[in-house]
């Protein structure tokens, strides 16, 4: 196994004024699943979408095969998948046509590419579908669409911004089974989702992302050992709930969690279990300011986890 | 290829299957062209208003203003000078006609002044000419009148000298005839020295005789009777010798006078023009049209083919970038292996083919309502239409890649498209624009693109008269196309 398949070095992402990402390094190891964990806003997707090379660093270098993926674009378009939280495709085309469209995109031909779409249409379960306008998808068939637009070259790594946002549990747990299917087939998998107990469920390794640097990464069973945690969701309370900062991104996460609970996309909890959580919070304080002290970190106010709560708000 | 196929299908299925887009492209053509069939089937102003006042209508006045009303205007008589300028400036009538008082033919004070809005340059020169038109035949019939009268008195001089003329012929004969008869009288007197010289010769035969005395006295009262006689007969003689010449001199001079007459009507006939409308009009213009004008549309087709193109192609390919641009898929196009040049050419196909539709649609449509011979016009207007397409559908790109949202992309478009009217002499010739600023909009493609379109359809001018002005045209081809994927390349849209 490549450990160092595909690399961040010392990654600075700026937009304008906007500091995004200050130093990133993580590696991303061949043939796993990698999930990338942090608050809205702290840059998974624009670390997602720099791997990919539709932004390029500020300063440092995206590597895939020690190659610098700005020098080496064109190969990596013909080797990497993305499937995008929103979806990207035509509204106007039907499954079918989107997916024979992106495939000429990619160079697929004739039989060879009719024969793909048929497979991945069965793969992602939409045969019945395929004449069927993309617009007039539901929201996990368009998932399913996009999904299975960004495997239409069959690529080496699939990289996944929030699979499993605004899906309930069933189209979940469809769309989780899919992921390992594609990673058994040898896909190397980097996906990001607010939802961990998903990390926990699927992922290799995990990389969090916090304060616009990677302030662990690993397999997700030492990082909870680390933090003597349960679970991913309690390492994610840890790290990120601290002070007012803290407070706000805990009530934000609670405002969003607790609507897709109304929604039933995510299961209920009772007030023990809520009650509990809360205490969990009064913990992660503490932790969370040792963790701080051993940084040297100054903490600032963060922009974008601002605009994000008053978007959710 | 097939990546680059794949794109134009893909935009030609999202309009297609857009019912507002699939109208646009298929029935606005054909709109445009009844709309512009039937607005513009006569080549007359319509609608007109026109503001007329004088302090008193003459009959010719008032005849002006039938004419007015003839051509299908509406003439309004104001109250007053005033509120006929205001009329123009308030919008209400389109031009306003002062009349001076009692217009008559005596031409003291024939000045008739127009007001019309200059700011309506188009329209205001044209409603000078319609009006000018009208006053000119007024003017015309009163010249006609005036010159008329002129031309008969010359007729009736004319016929009073050939009159006089018969009359000194008459009299030159009556002198000539006298002349002759005082020869005649002339001639006919005795010679009477003869008679005297044989009287003498008698007295002196007398006075050899006897008793002759009585005989000579009587021969001597002969003589003296004789030459008393003859003395009368000289004095007579030259009477007539002196009566004769006379009449000799007096004819001469009715001679003189003749030939002068003949002259002067030699001079009369020689006038071959006598009628008097020649007079006033001696060079009659008689306008003949370059090309067929008993129909608008016709010398209107080059301009609505610009029109179409430059409207089509901008603003469409402009949206199509943008939405490309905007659209959910625009991530996805990005990361697949297909270069950005690919992408803007598939666009400008896909454009290019839908503007061509729009064409094949609008051709058949004049085909059918107006039986034009499109066909004929299709082999040089078609290779202009295809690189001024080309050129707007590139402009159109570069639009809508450099703009972020769609409002603006259609807001900059439209005013690119306006701008390029505006200075094209569709709306205001270009004439107006000042010098240094002409040699700029020469080079503006609408403004190539409708003289070629002029020059080939209107005066079927072969392909290589054109060719100038399509290196013009394909530079700007260039141009519009190296900024349009500058423009691509540069604006990535960051999602």
């Amino acid at each position: 196994m490549n450990t160092e398949f595909i690399q961040l070095k010392d990654v600075v992402k700026q937009f304008n004024k906007n500091l995004v990402l200050d130093g990133v390094n993580v590696s991303i190891p061949e043939g796993k699943i990698t999930g990338i964990i942090g608050a809205s806003g702290e840059g998974k997707s624009t670390v997602l979408k720099m791997i990919i090379g539709f932004y390029r660093p500020t300063r440092g270098d995206v590597m895939y095969l020690k190659r610098n993926v700005a020098d080496d674009l064109y190969n990596i378009n013909r080797t990497f998948g993305f499937a995008t939280e929103d979806g990207s495709f035509y509204d106007s085309l039907t499954v079918l046509e989107n997916l024979h469209h992106f495939g000429r995109l990619y160079k697929i031909k004739g039989t060879a590419l009719k024969a793909r779409a048929k497979e991945l249409l069965g793969f992602v379960g939409l045969e019945k579908a395929e004449n069927t306008k993309a617009q007039n998808l539901s929201v996990g068939m368009k998932k399913r669409l996009d999904l299975a637009c960004s495997m239409m070259h069959n690529p080496k790594v699939l990289i996944m911004d929030e699979p499993t946002a605004d899906l309930d549990p069933l189209l979940r747990a469809q769309i989780l089974s899919l992921i390992k299917n594609i990673n058994k087939k040898g896909t190397t998998v980097i996906l990001t989702t607010q939802l961990l107990e998903e990390m926990d469920e699927i992922c290799d390794q995990i990389a969090i992302l916090c304060n616009k640097k990677i302030i662990e990464e690993g397999d997700p069973g030492k990082i909870k050992a680390k933090y003597n945690a349960a679970d991913l969701n309690e390492v994610f309370h840890k790290i990120f709930f601290k002070g007012e900062r803290g407070n706000k991104v805990h009530r934000a996460r609670r405002r969003k969690v607790s609507k897709l609970r109304q929604d039933k996309v995510v299961p209920p909890i009772t007030e023990e279990q809520e009650e509990q959580e809360m205490e969990n919070i009064k913990e992660v304080d503490e932790i969370k300011e040792a963790i701080d002290q051993e940084v040297h970190e100054e903490e600032t106010p963060d922009e974008n986890i601002m605009e994000n709560e008053e978007e959710m708000a | 290829m097939r990546n680059f196929l794949s794109c134009i299908q893909k935009d030609l299925r999202i309009i297609g299957r857009s019912r507002f887009s699939a109208f646009v492209a298929l029935i606005i053509p054909l709109v445009v062209v009844l709309l512009v069939t039937i607005a513009f089937n006569s080549n007359k102003l319509h609608g007109v208003q026109v503001g007329v006042y004088s302090e008193s209508y003459s009959p010719i006045t008032n005849n002006i203003i039938k004419g007015f009303e003839d051509k299908s205007f509406t003439s309004v008589k104001e109250k007053s000078m005033e509120d006929c300028t205001n009329s123009v400036r308030e919008g209400k009538n389109h031009i306003c006609v002062v009349f001076p008082p009692e217009l008559s033919s005596d031409g003291t004070n024939n000045t008739v002044q127009f007001y019309v809005d200059n700011s309506q340059i188009n329209i205001a020169y044209a409603l000078i000419d319609d009006v000018k038109t009208e006053i000119s035949t007024a003017s015309s019939a009163i010249s006609l009148d005036l010159v008329n009268d002129l031309i008969n008195r010359i007729q009736q001089a004319k016929k009073t000298l050939e009159e006089q003329k018969t009359s000194i012929t008459a009299a030159a004969v009556g002198i000539s005839s006298i002349s002759e008869s005082a020869g005649r009288a002339e001639d006919s007197i005795p010679n009477t020295a003869r008679v005297i010289t044989l009287l003498n010769d008698a007295k002196s035969s007398a006075s050899e005789l006897s008793d002759s005395g009585d005989i000579q006295a009587k021969l001597d009262d002969a003589i003296n009777e004789a030459k008393k006689i003859d003395s009368s007969f000289n004095s007579t003689s030259s009477s007539i010798k002196s009566l004769k010449n006379e009449s000799v001199l007096v004819q001469a001079k009715l001679d003189n006078l003749g030939g002068s007459l003949n002259g002067i009507l030699q001079d009369l006939n020689s006038v071959k023009v006598t009628e008097a409308k020649k007079i006033v009009d001696p060079i009659t213009p008689e306008i003949k049209p370059v090309v067929d004008e008993s129909k608008s549309w016709n010398f209107l087709l080059p301009t609505l083919l610009v029109l179409m193109v430059l409207f089509g192609g901008t603003v469409l390919a402009s949206i199509m970038a943008s939405r490309e641009k905007r659209g959910r898929a625009y991530f996805r196009n990005f990361i697949t292996p297909t270069s950005d040049f690919t992408f803007l050419m598939a666009m400008y196909v896909s454009s290019l083919l839908i503007l061509t539709l729009q064409f094949v649609l609008m051709f058949a449509g004049l085909t059918i309502a107006t039986n034009a011979p499109v066909l004929n016009i299709l082999g040089s207007a078609s290779a202009i239409l295809f690189i001024s397409a080309t050129a707007f559908i590139f402009l159109g790109l570069c639009i809508g890649h450099f703009f972020k949202s769609e409002e603006v992309v259609i807001l900059v478009s439209l005013s690119a498209v306006s701008l390029m009217i505006f200075f094209s002499g569709i709306i205001v010739p270009i004439e107006s624009i000042l010098g240094q600023y002409q040699q700029f909009v020469a080079y503006n493609p609408v403004v190539i693109a409708s003289n070629l379109l002029h020059r080939a359809i209107l005066f079927q001018a072969p392909i290589k008269d054109l060719i100038p002005g399509l290196a013009i045209l394909a530079g700007t081809v260039v141009v519009f196309f190296v900024f349009a994927f500058t423009a691509r390349k540069a604006t990535k849209r960051y999602i």
